[in-house]
């Protein structure tokens, strides 16, 4: 498979006062010659606490803690992890940052990025 | 020499305030990354679901991450006192569609309603509510 991306070793940039630990979700990338899609896994996350930001190459999604029990449920085995999400991917190929679109399902967020016109494999012809 | 006997009392009401910690699951603890496991075996070895497991007064709840998971493809099965989940996750790239499927076995305490359990999916959150039996429920009785 191409591979359209490659993990940032920035470190993702917490708004000031935020002191919440992230972790990286889970994600998958899947590229063909007009668009790269990005699956990333935030279960239980609300639409609302999803960004998604791009500059300079670089994509990040942050999405918030999602929902804690309501406080009068009592914790009686716990393996689930509560932190929120933080995902930043370098990408190898340019994209057309105007058309970026994400679509949020059943705590699935697919980005999709679009291949800029310039840098689509071009067939040219021999004479 | 002297023998004293446990009190028979006492140890019922601490198994029945333990029952979920004393044998709230089958086999060996999960961790939330085992999703790739069903990946790894091929479709036909289901990777073990994580879960988080609560209560308040009127319900026991059971919490399952499955992302990408439609409705449809949840299923919850009873027997034996014994509650699984089984999630099929299917996974399109192109014209290929991959499945696997993920799934816990819960054992699930004698105060349980059986028939009123419910189960609610909410952005690959599934909740699963498990209501105490009403005359399991702690009652206050007001003193005259």
């Amino acid at each position: 498979m191409t591979t359209c991306c490659t993990p940032s070793t920035t470190a993702p940039s917490a708004p000031v006062g935020n002191e919440q630990a992230l972790r990286k979700p889970r994600y998958s990338t899947s590229a063909s010659d007009q668009v790269y899609t990005i699956k990333v896994e935030l279960p239980g996350v609300p639409k609302d606490a999803v960004t998604i930001g791009f500059d300079q190459n670089v994509l990040s999604v942050e999405a918030a803690r999602r929902e804690p029990a309501p406080s009068s449920w009592k914790p009686l085995h716990r393996e689930l992890n509560d932190l929120g999400y933080a995902l930043r991917l370098r990408l190898n190929a340019p994209i057309d940052e105007d058309r970026l679109s994400a679509l949020f399902t059943d705590g699935v967020l697919v980005i999709t990025l679009p291949i800029r016109e310039a840098a689509k494999p071009r067939q040219i012809a021999v004479n | 020499m002297k023998l004293t006997r446990p009190n028979p009392a006492n140890l019922a009401r601490v198994a029945d305030f333990d029952e979920w910690l004393r044998h709230p699951f089958a086999g060996f603890p999960a961790f939330g990354s085992l999703f790739d496991v069903g990946n790894f075996f091929g479709a036909n070895v289901p990777a073990r679901l994580a879960t988080d497991v609560y209560e308040d007064a009127d319900n026991f709840y059971a919490r399952f991450e499955i992302p990408g998971v439609k409705k449809e493809d949840v299923k919850l099965e009873l027997r034996d006192r014994m509650l699984t989940v089984t999630a099929e996750k299917r996974e399109k790239s192109g014209e290929d569609e991959q499945s696997y499927s993920l799934s816990r076995s819960v054992s699930v305490p004698d105060s349980v309603a059986e028939d009123r359990i419910s189960a609610k999916l909410d952005n690959g959150l599934l909740t699963v509510t498990l209501p105490k039996q009403e005359h399991r429920k702690l009652r206050t009785i007001e003193v005259n």
